[in-house]
């Protein structure tokens, strides 16, 4: 039977003895009415296979084997080394992708999860009826929504349509890792490059869904300043803090405390994304740090009552917690610890439990993870006062004593911290070696587990730098969400054009080589040159934590609004979605490209023409490899930090001495395809140091599309750079030049002079025409 | 305490390949027998000093006296320029690597793939992966390793050591290199 529409008339007459069942009734809104549909409406695992492989065929899957082997069945373990095979037939290039494809599903997974509690919560709250309604100034609401599905979500309810493709792409992906599946390495790249997408999809979903039943802020570029820092938690009030990535308790604990008036009584406090979503929520809340700092945090006593939700929590934590006696709330059915299932119990018997010493519970109600979360912490925070796990500081010196100079907490490091010399130094009684490893400490305790001595260089560490983790006391500004249509306008054609030299998205986890403080340089160093800065995660804090020489933090020297010189704090993890959705926005916006349904068209756009580059220089999760991943198949390259050449185990590169590589068709002349240079050079690379990523940042935001004068800023930007941080020019400068018009005017003679001796040429074009970049061959005559 | 060959990294173990313990004579050797040897020199180098002596110093002297062509990877050809060393070339580890793995690259020079490849001073950790993604993509290639952690995934690879060995090691390899 046909769907019947909403207001439509059905009759039936001289009907008997029949039973009419009633299923879902599929409501029409007009589709028609706002685009037209494009060619790939939800896309299946192999629909975009074609546009995947132009991208691979360019840039080339490079592996990194970090395991010589396979130990996914009972065939194995398998070695693979140097062209052997495993039982099954694969190979290590293969292998390699295989396994990437599981880490980014797994990333993927985690995204939809948590999109899937939250817009089940708010429908359950709201109804699915509840508008998703972002403003005036904010028409395309969910632009990688329209693009990937063709839906235009208008309800919390749409959003479940979504989602059920999601999963479902989840399944088909993840299925094609198992033994016997897909066996080329091509091919699991393209599945790499789909559930990616998929996953920015998720992301959307979830961050739209908490603005819209949250309230968040809907892209205001004057969202509040908020605390942020180990320092800023007043330990003479009860604490609550919230770990993880699902806002849900937190909100319940800010309504808790507003209606029993009790406003200013309790510390809510958060780490992780949470934290960032707290404060879009309540402004008054405050973020502790990211996942480094948990141990940190917790082992210094500051909280009473500690809630974790999903994603990115220590999976010790309630071991760690249970040493300074601070109660675990387990929120999320991803995360119980073995905890009593107390959903159902009343709250007060609940909170009387946890009073009397239990460690902890499994409450899957945020409703009454709120009023128990507040009502323990009240009850408990007297008792507790100055617990904590850590050394007294009159103790370093006699534990340094006992180090027996092994080396293996070096060894153990991932940053191969000089943690010996430092108990060296120690053991003379100075500690400030010790003080400064804080500085570059990813707190991740191997150094603990693997001592001899049993000694916690962590523990010491912390103890040592206490004088500083006090005064970490920063502002950032509360994550805004989405941009707006208001200001793609603005800055849409500088982008495109160049004048704008690019938009760089500092995103990602803390696993960082040399400590935070790095990411917030480079951000500073970009939005000092008239960049676009945005950031997300525990990169947006970390941009938070360094102050100019005037005590400003970045966040507070450069504007929120998402213009030149710009230092944006977009939001958490699943706010990602919106960097992708600026430039998806661009090509919406200012170029009238057709979203719905029409990927492939809206990705070749951004590749040629939207100069943004991420960096997600502490990257460690699956996660962050879904969300790298996924820009890539958007056209958008990603730069990571040297950690994430291990597990990641992939990049994907381009040959910039390969000139046949960079061929693509220019619309306006038409005819064969047309040379346009090494722009972007790498989608996905990693760099050994922060000058390296600099450099590399500049040059990853060259587009095709570039006018002279964009072309000009953006290579004035990265020889300027290159001189700076590499002691001269960069040997491949001459490759970006297609017209002498296009060199510092400072510079144009001497430059040129450099251009005639290697023989270079300018770039033909007919007279009247500019570059018009596309890769796909249906579009070589013209725009349809 | 630490084995002479265990991974430096602790958990580092890749499978069961696992690379030869090199010396200062043998590594001379090497060198001197490939057709076309590489010597890539990485951050490390900027930020080590043996007995007052900067590793740069040593990448210098080794590059001079073994006359291979050097890579300075990461930032370090501002470091080589300031002392007056022209690199062969200057491009990122990952950029290197990507090109070694190519049988149809004719080499920094032009002049055909290289035969050897010589690391000194890469951070341990990505270090290790461009030498796994030579150990299983470029057959053709021996690599090896004159740092003073050993990385499983070179061929061949200076022992784990103190740093006062590993200055006994790199002076006794620049002097074999003088005698030629």
């Amino acid at each position: 039977m046909e769907a019947i529409k909403k207001g439509g008339i059905f009759t039936f007459s001289d009907l008997q003895n029949v039973r009419i069942s009633i299923g879902e009734i599929v409501e029409e809104w007009g589709e028609e009415e706002w685009e037209p549909m494009g060619p790939h409406p939800m896309p299946g695992i192999a629909t975009l296979r074609d546009w995947d492989f132009k991208l691979l065929n360019r840039y080339k899957p490079f592996y990194a084997p970090f395991c010589d082997m396979c130990c996914l069945c009972t065939y194995g373990k398998c070695d693979l080394t140097c062209g052997k095979k495993g039982a099954c037939g694969i190979k290590i290039d293969a292998q390699q992708a295989r396994i990437v494809l599981i880490t980014c599903c797994i990333g993927t997974a985690a995204h939809t999860g948590h999109a899937r509690h939250l817009v089940d919560h708010l429908i359950e709250k709201y109804g699915r009826d509840f508008p998703i309604d972002f403003g005036s100034y904010i028409d395309i609401e969910a632009p990688i929504t329209r693009t990937v599905t063709g839906i235009r979500p208008r309800r919390l309810g749409d959003l479940e349509d979504a989602l059920d493709y999601v999963e479902k792409e989840i399944t088909n992906c993840l299925s094609a890792a198992h033994t016997g599946q897909e066996g080329a390495f091509i091919d699991f790249e393209s599945k790499n490059l789909h559930i990616s997408m998929i996953d920015n999809l998720a992301k959307e979903i979830a961050d739209i869904a908490q603005i819209v039943g949250y309230d968040f802020p809907r892209g205001d570029p004057d969202a509040p300043l908020v605390e942020i820092g180990l320092g800023v938690v007043d330990r003479s009030k009860p604490v609550v803090l919230c770990i993880g990535h699902n806002v849900a308790p937190g909100a319940e604990m800010v309504d808790y405390i507003e209606s029993s008036g009790m406003e200013g009584e309790v510390e809510i406090c958060g780490m992780c994304c949470t934290a960032i979503d707290i404060t879009r929520y309540e402004p008054r809340a405050k973020i502790v740090g990211h996942i480094a700092q948990q141990l940190y945090a917790i082992r210094s006593g500051i909280a009473d009552v500690v809630v974790v939700d999903e994603q990115c929590v220590r999976t010790d934590m309630l071991e760690e917690a249970m040493k300074v006696k601070t109660r675990v709330i387990a929120s999320n059915d991803k995360i119980c610890y073995g905890l009593p299932d107390r959903t159902d119990d009343p709250a007060e018997e609940i909170i009387n439990d946890l009073v009397n010493g239990a460690p902890g519970a499994l409450i899957l109600d945020a409703e009454k993870v709120g009023e128990v979360a507040v009502e323990v912490a009240l009850r408990v925070s007297a008792k507790r006062e100055r617990l904590k796990a850590l050394p007294d500081r009159g103790e370093l010196k006699k534990l340094a004593e006992s180090c027996v100079q092994c080396d293996e907490c070096r060894r153990a490091c991932p940053n191969d911290l000089h943690i010996p010399d430092a108990m060296v130094a120690g053991a003379k009684g100075s500690f400030d070696k010790l003080a400064a490893l804080y500085d570059a400490c990813v707190g991740c305790a191997k150094c603990e587990s693997i001592c001899r001595a049993e000694l916690s260089p962590l523990n010491m560490i912390n103890v040592a730098a206490e004088y500083k983790i006090k005064e970490e006391k920063y502002k950032i500004r509360a994550g805004r969400g989405p941009i707006l249509d208001t200001e793609i306008r603005n800055v849409g054609a500088p982008i495109v054009f160049g004048d704008i030299p690019g938009v760089i998205a500092y995103v990602g986890c803390p696993n960082y080589p040399k400590g935070g403080r790095e990411v917030a340089e480079m951000a500073d160093e970009f939005a000092k040159r008239g960049y676009i800065v945005v950031a997300t995660g525990c990169s947006a804090m970390d941009i938070a934590r360094y102050k100019d020489e005037e005590g400003k933090t970045l966040y507070e020297k450069y504007t929120g609004a998402f213009d030149r010189s710009c230092m944006v704090n977009i939001g958490s993890c699943v706010s990602n979605a919106h960097v992708i959705g600026a430039a998806i926005k661009i090509a919406g916006i200012f170029a009238r490209r057709k979203l719905r349904g029409n990927f492939e068209e809206i990705a070749d756009y951004i590749l040629n023409r939207v100069g943004a580059c991420g960096v997600a220089w502490g990257a460690m999760s699956q996660k962050a490899a879904s969300i790298a991943t996924g820009c890539n198949r958007w056209g958008i390259p990603v730069i990571l930090g040297p950690h994430g050449s291990k597990a990641y185990r992939r990049l994907y590169l381009g040959r910039k001495d390969k000139e046949e590589d960079w061929y693509a068709y220019n619309v306006k002349v038409g005819g064969e395809p047309f040379y346009f240079g090494p722009a972007p050079e790498h989608l996905m690379y990693a760099a050994e140091t922060k000058e390296e990523a600099m450099v590399m940042t500049a040059k990853l935001c060259i587009r095709p599309s570039d006018n002279p004068r964009g072309r000009l800023i953006k290579l004035s930007n990265y020889i300027d750079l290159h001189e700076r941080l590499f002691g001269t020019m960069p040997d491949d400068w001459h490759l970006f030049v297609r017209d002498v018009s296009e060199l510092p005017p400072a510079r144009r003679k001497e430059l040129k002079m450099e251009l005639e001796k290697i023989g270079w040429k300018p770039m033909k074009m007919p007279p009247g025409k500019i570059f018009d970049p596309t890769n796909l061959e249906r579009f070589r005559n013209g725009w349809k | 305490m630490v084995e002479k060959n265990d991974p430096w990294d602790i958990a580092n173990v890749p499978g069961p390949r696992r690379g030869e313990i090199l010396t200062p004579a043998v590594a001379v050797r090497a060198i001197k027998e490939a057709k076309r040897p590489l010597f890539i020199v990485g951050s490390i180098a900027l930020e080590t000093e043996l007995n007052g002596k900067s590793l740069m110093d040593y990448a210098i002297e080794i590059a001079k006296k073994s006359k291979m062509p050097t890579v300075a990877v990461a930032h370090t050809l501002k470091e080589f320029l300031e002392k007056e060393f022209q690199p062969d070339a200057s491009m990122p580890i990952i950029n290197i690597i990507d090109r070694l793995r190519d049988a149809d690259w004719k080499g920094v020079k032009g002049e055909g793939q290289h035969d050897l490849v010589v690391f000194l001073g890469v951070l341990y950790y990505i270090g290790s992966q461009g030498l796994s993604t030579l150990k299983h993509f470029a057959p053709w290639l021996r690599t090896i390793t004159l740092c003073r952690f050993f990385h499983p995934n070179a061929d061949m690879s200076f022992p784990n050591m103190s740093d006062e060995e590993w200055e006994s090691y790199l002076n006794e390899l620049v002097e074999k290199l003088k005698r030629g």
